[in-house]
């Protein structure tokens, strides 16, 4: 009976009602495309620098590898016996690691044999590459940062492991013709651990992108085993775990700590969001996460005016049947319940048809095929939404919850009137509001 | 919260359902201040058919709200069917309308947005102790009593002053309150609709027994009540 009376009021004054109903569904709909914006935007930050940046979902490093590397590779590096003792330990987490990769980089100068550039050549393993760059989520999530020919070269590396691959912008510094041809001799320079310096021959043979403008011009990448070459040594700079699908990054990391503190030396695990070794990441996020939490307020506020403004004047136009309601045994808490099941309701149906316009909206924008250049990003990607229920939820019971507070705070400021004053009120009674209405 | 296990008076008359000692009441308007009822007494015994008379000013509708439990004294005591009004809180006051009070207003007060059904089952939705099946019995004898047993899918503006006002009654008979208060029940009405109303309130108060307590100004009803109240300047003259 409550629940048909509080449906009723709805249709008491359509208009008002539908306007109401309208800001809700459109606040609804604002914010669940604002959050698949940034959904995507997350999943495809964390899927490249898992997958693409092949930091693993956990990067294993030597204690204080990040700042000291540079500056003493040699002391800053695991040799054999640690690795085998970091893998040992991994091994024991088998039933959560899907599989393991090494890396090592160093800077240096790339050369064509008349011009050189210089570089961060940096060494990866090509088993860990290949299943990196097949993995379901990075095609998913960051297919545009993926270039064609890296998912058509991934064996290459495996049969070649002298391949070398380079950027288009290394390309054209470099004066490299596309399409590059297979085996093409380049030289590699660099200091080796010992500070010596040496020089390799590799072949060019394939391209990538780093996804970034600024790292565009400097990124190249080689199996671990020329690099190790290069610079004479057998050690690697770092090992990222891959962890098997649905494991949580976070108690898997508390865990790896722990066992790693019991080895005889000391490492820095990071996750692959880890600002210290993920900048670009962390500063998306942020920045998306503040100009999320903007538009979160600024629709919020709107939603909770408008419903508080159009509640506040159906309360004034029912002061009497308020008082009535009282009057008739109706206590303060009823009369509360009566207004904001109809809030409640309001809501619902608004944000019932929120749902569907998200839907085709999303589908729209997605159907579009609209590409863009994010800021200093190396590639054009497209405009995705990613529309999904768990946000579409959070955002359903943030504007539920907005609802039903706002209707609280009018009704229940009204509530305060004494009671023979809302019988009082000489404000139009229901009976002509109606003919109103229905005229 | 049961409003039948508060205090009642011990030496409580079980006749009386209405009764008021001593009570005052004023108003600020302004810069003046209004006795409205002054160290007024009174008792309303069940079964009683009462006509609460005076000069517009009176206090008639002050009296009545307080009797209502609508508007608080300032001094004495109304005991309302033995409980004592100024011992409850907002929420048992409440509960007191809904059980032992019905309201009759001059302009009717019917939600428009409820058929003639839901108008009068309204009182009875507060209350978790009725079941819905006596509920709709209740609701139903209660629209019989009024003759409007035809109507109960009809909106209020669908029907007249005269049936509109014998839904209020019906809403107030619903809960079979102890009393029912009734504010200038026919001024609304043209005379031969007031008719049939006094009529119907009387047809109640004879065969079921409910007690009515009325303020009006209908000089041709008052000849037809069994006990007058005269009220002047906030005391009872007669």
């Amino acid at each position: 009976m409550i629940w048909k009376f509080a449906y009723r009021n709805l249709l008491r004054n359509k208009r008002r009602s539908l306007s109401t109903g309208v800001a809700i569904c459109v606040g609804f709909v604002g914010l669940n495309l604002l959050g698949a914006y940034i959904f995507r935007a997350k999943m495809a930050l964390d899927t490249t620098s898992i997958y693409s940046a092949q930091k693993g979902h956990v990067s294993i490093f030597k204690k204080d590898s990040i700042e000291q590397y540079q500056i003493k590779p040699k002391k800053y590096i695991f040799n054999v016996d640690e690795q085998n003792q970091i893998q040992k330990v991994l091994a024991d987490l088998g039933d959560q690691v899907e599989y393991t990769g090494k890396q090592i980089s160093v800077p240096g100068l790339l050369s064509n044999g008349t011009k050189s550039h210089p570089v961060v050549i940096y060494g990866f393993d090509p088993v860990a590459f290949k299943k990196s760059l097949t993995q379901p989520a990075l095609l998913e999530w960051a297919k545009d940062w993926v270039l064609p020919s890296q998912l058509e070269d991934a064996d290459l590396f495996l049969k070649n492991p002298e391949t070398l691959s380079i950027t288009p912008k290394i390309a054209e510094l470099l004066s490299f013709n596309y399409p590059l041809k297979s085996n093409e001799p380049v030289q590699m320079a660099a200091r080796t651990l010992d500070g010596d310096l040496n020089a390799i021959n590799a072949d060019l043979g394939a391209e990538h992108t780093t996804g970034m403008q600024f790292l565009e011009d400097t990124i190249v990448l080689i199996p671990i085993a020329k690099v190790q070459e290069l610079l004479a040594t057998d050690a690697v700079e770092s090992i990222s775990v891959y962890l098997k699908p649905g494991v949580s990054v976070d108690p898997f990391l508390n865990e790896l700590k722990t066992k790693m503190a019991q080895i005889g030396f000391a490492t820095d695990l990071y996750r692959f969001d880890d600002p210290i070794i993920n900048a670009i990441h962390s500063g998306s996020m942020g920045f998306l996460y503040v100009m999320g939490g903007f538009f979160l307020f600024l629709i919020c506020t709107a939603v909770s005016l408008t419903i508080i403004n159009s509640l506040t004047m159906g309360i004034i136009e029912r002061t009497r049947e308020i008082g009535t309601l009282r009057a008739v045994g109706f206590k303060t808490i009823d009369v509360v319940q009566l207004f904001v099941r109809e809030s409640i309701l309001l809501s619902v149906i608004s944000m019932f048809f929120g749902v569907l316009i998200s839907f085709l909206v999303s589908s729209a924008i997605n159907a579009a095929n609209i590409r863009f250049f994010p800021p200093g990003a190396s590639t054009m990607i497209q405009f995705v939404l990613k529309w999904n229920l768990y946000i579409a939820g959070f955002v359903f019971i943030l504007l539920f919850i907005i609802a039903s507070v706002s209707s609280f705070l009018v009704i229940k400021s009204k509530l305060r009137t004494k009671l023979i004053a809302l019988l009082n009120d000489t404000s139009t009674f229901d009976d002509e509001s109606e003919e109103e209405e229905s005229t | 919260m049961v409003v039948k296990n508060l205090d009642r008076a011990d030496n409580y008359p079980m006749s009386s359902v209405v009764e008021i000692k001593n009570i005052s009441k004023s108003y600020k308007l302004g810069e003046t201040h209004v006795d409205a009822i002054k160290s007024l007494s009174l008792v309303v015994t069940k079964g009683e058919f009462t006509a609460l008379i005076g000069a517009s000013g009176s206090g008639k509708t002050t009296l009545l709200n307080l009797i209502g439990c609508l508007d608080n004294v300032d001094r004495g005591d109304i005991l309302i069917d033995g409980m004592n009004v100024k011992q409850l809180n907002e929420n048992q006051k409440s509960q007191l309308r809904n059980e032992k009070i019905g309201f009759i207003f001059q302009s009717f007060n019917l939600i428009p947005v409820l058929n003639i059904y839901e108008n009068v089952e309204l009182p009875l939705t507060v209350r978790k102790d009725i079941k819905a099946e006596e509920r709709k019995a209740k609701v139903e004898a209660a629209l019989k009593d009024v003759g409007l047993n035809d109507f109960m899918h009809h909106r209020p503006d669908q029907l007249s002053g005269g049936q509109r006002q014998r839904v209020a009654i019906a809403r107030a008979l619903v809960t079979s309150p102890a009393l029912i208060l009734a504010d200038e029940p026919t001024a609304n009405l043209d005379s031969k609709t007031a008719n049939l109303i006094i009529d119907l309130m009387l047809e109640l108060n004879k065969k079921k027994n409910v007690t009515f307590f009325f303020c009006t100004h209908d000089e041709k009803l008052m000849s037809r009540v069994q006990k007058i109240v005269k009220i002047k300047d906030g005391q009872i003259e007669a």
